[in-house]
């Protein structure tokens, strides 16, 4: 166990130093990789090498840059608009109610977008000057569109739950039918969590005009594409017509279309752009996923998930008691880590053992992505807070964090609900089995 | 210098952009053909394995140039105050040894792969070229990584190309 702690001391040390994650991850689990094995660096080349190449030339992960590329057409579609519009003609004229139609909308653009700070970014864009209009306070507006964005991460597609199906060797679709309730319940709490902001202190949230019945229809009607979209990759999966792979094709094509008709893709020039972007942002995920397979390779081969097996039958831990150790570990290292490198970095280290215990392996993604969530919101490093703030700089920094303070207690308690009753977690995919 | 190396970078971009297009484009039309008209087309599956080596690995290469990939940085300005430019240059080279190194693996592999003779089991091409393309883009990112990296003195920062990196695009 020393051996596989000393690797992930060198790796936390050399990341922080500014190191790029992917290449540390590699070259931490080549060397002890080549170690384990009394220093066969000609082994370790090798596994290294087909690691890399399998991974990459890899039918079953097409999943993530297609569904990175509906992503990047539905941010490019300005489908966001809409998506407030509808949301705020529903529940825009109750107190505090921009706030929470900016909840809505982000859960809406979540549904078919799968990346929290693209949600993040387009929510600030959209809601912030409607929320200022209002008189909303900055930290309550700033918050809510920080947080509403980790929902993206949460609601399916969501990409951070493919790669820890990849990691985990889980069903994909699974895991997206699994983070659908969860998705659905970090809603309702982040409504119950601007309510309560309100509640305590009127004045940071009036409410806005109501808007008329037919205005309200013509709203609603508009986010149809969202809707169709969402039914037909989500559906696609969990009615088994497709396999996650096809559906992210499918949901790719569709978001290309409508972003095509509602005239914001029109030229080749905004074509290619959107496509580079989505590759840059694949080929970004692949380097620390490289690394990632690279390292759970060391960790099984040092023989730590039977010693942490050990040690936790000693300490009289049990199953959920390791999870909770692994929540707490997360909740710690996601203030410093993104999303991805987080559940790169956790997730070789404590899988096996989690395996042996029998442990659900789905519930236990989900309790990782509502974990890895917190982290986009919770202070030095909250990537969700940056992003609101590189769209808004005149917020400033601390007016966010207080702003997102209530919206992480709503974090927490989905985590504790999802610990304690795991069938909101997998309930829905014994359904489906 | 610029010029070339922005020319190089953008090609390899549109290269994995178009390969991930026609990924796209391939994968609705197999699932839309066996629904509609109850035919596949032929190979899709190796074919989406090609694509996705040129999406990945050309992708790699100009994230590689741009110093783009995921860093966390927390001791990096403390680093800096004390010894500047030290922690730039050993994380630039660290990164161009471990780049190259796993290029040179690849390399490797399709020599295996090239010597073996095997050819793929639908459309019957050699098996090396997949490998062959991942170590052409790696060769092509590790170069371009090494010129960035000597024409800068280190600072990539002023070589990436505003119209590739969209801090605010689809990230996580």
């Amino acid at each position: 166990m020393e051996l596989a702690l000393y690797g992930f001391t060198i790796l936390l040390f050399l990341s922080f130093c500014g190191f790029p994650l992917g290449f540390t991850t590699l070259f931490v689990g080549f060397v002890g990789f080549a170690y384990t094995r009394e220093w066969n660096w000609e082994g370790a080349m090798t596994m290294v090498g087909q690691q890399v190449m399998e991974t990459g030339a890899n039918y079953g992960l097409s999943v993530i840059p297609l569904f990175i590329l509906m992503g990047s057409f539905i941010h490019k579609s300005n489908i966001s608009e809409d998506l407030f519009r509808a949301a705020y003609a529903f529940i825009g004229y109750r107190k505090g109610g921009l706030a929470q139609a900016t909840v809505l909308a982000s859960a809406g653009f979540s549904a078919v977008s799968g990346s929290s700070l693209a949600t993040a970014a387009t929510m600030t864009k959209v809601a912030m000057p409607h929320m200022r209009k209002y008189g909303y306070a900055d930290s309550l507006s700033a918050g809510v569109v920080a947080a509403g964005g980790t929902l993206g991460i949460m609601i399916p597609p969501s990409v951070p739950l493919i790669i820890y199906g990849l990691v985990a060797e889980e069903d994909i679709g699974k895991l997206f039918i699994a983070g659908t309730i969860p998705g659905i319940l970090l809603v309702f709490l982040f409504l119950g969590a601007v309510r309560f902001s309100v509640w305590r202190k009127p004045s940071l949230g009036r409410p806005g005009e109501r808007l008329s019945r037919p205005d309200r229809f013509t709203a609603y009607a508009k986010v149809w594409p969202v809707i169709v979209l969402f039914v037909l990759v989500l559906g696609g999966i969990y009615i088994g017509a497709f396999t996650p792979t096809e559906a992210s094709g499918i949901g790719a094509f569709g978001a290309a279309c409508f972003a095509f008709f509602k005239g914001h893709v029109r030229s080749f020039s905004a074509l290619l752009d959107i496509l580079i972007d989505s590759t840059k942002t694949s080929a970004i995920l692949f380097s620390v996923i490289f690394g990632a397979l690279v390292f759970a390779n060391f960790i099984n081969l040092s023989g730590l998930p039977y010693d942490l097996l050990d040690m936790v039958e000693d300490l009289n831990m049990g199953p959920l008691g390791v999870v909770l150790f692994i929540c707490a570990i997360c909740i710690v290292l996601g203030m410093v880590f993104e999303a991805v490198g987080l559940l790169l970095l956790i997730v070789p280290v404590f899988l096996p053992t989690l395996q042996l215990m029998g442990v659900d392996m789905i519930w236990f993604g989900i309790i990782m992505v509502v974990v890895v969530e917190m982290g986009l919101i919770t202070p030095p490093i909250g990537m969700n807070v940056f992003t609101v703030r590189a769209v808004m700089p005149d917020i400033k920094l601390g007016d966010i964090f207080k702003g997102v303070i209530p919206f992480v207690f709503a974090d927490l308690i989905a985590l504790v609900l999802i610990v304690v009753f795991p069938v909101i977690a997998i309930g829905l995919v014994g359904l489906l089995r | 210098m610029e010029r070339i190396f922005r020319s190089i970078e953008r090609l390899l971009a549109v290269l994995a952009g178009i390969a991930l297009f026609i990924m796209m484009i391939l994968t609705f039309v197999d699932v839309v053909g066996r629904y509609g008209f109850n035919k596949s087309i032929f190979g899709t599956f190796e074919m989406i394995e090609a694509l996705m080596v040129v999406v990945i690995f050309a992708g790699v290469a100009f994230v590689t140039a741009d110093d783009k990939h995921i860093k966390v940085d927390i001791f990096a300005p403390w680093i800096e105050r004390f010894a500047p430019n030290l922690q730039r240059w050993i994380v630039h080279i660290f990164s161009l040894v471990i780049y190259g190194g796993l290029t040179y693996e690849l390399g490797r592999h399709m020599l295996d792969s090239l010597h073996s003779g095997k050819r793929t089991a639908v459309l019957d091409y050699p098996q090396w070229v997949m490998p062959g393309a991942a170590v052409l883009f790696s060769g092509i990112g590790v170069a371009l990584f090494a010129a960035a990296i000597l024409a800068t003195k280190g600072r990539l920062e002023k070589l990436a190309d505003p119209t590739i990196i969209d801090d605010l695009g689809p990230e996580l």
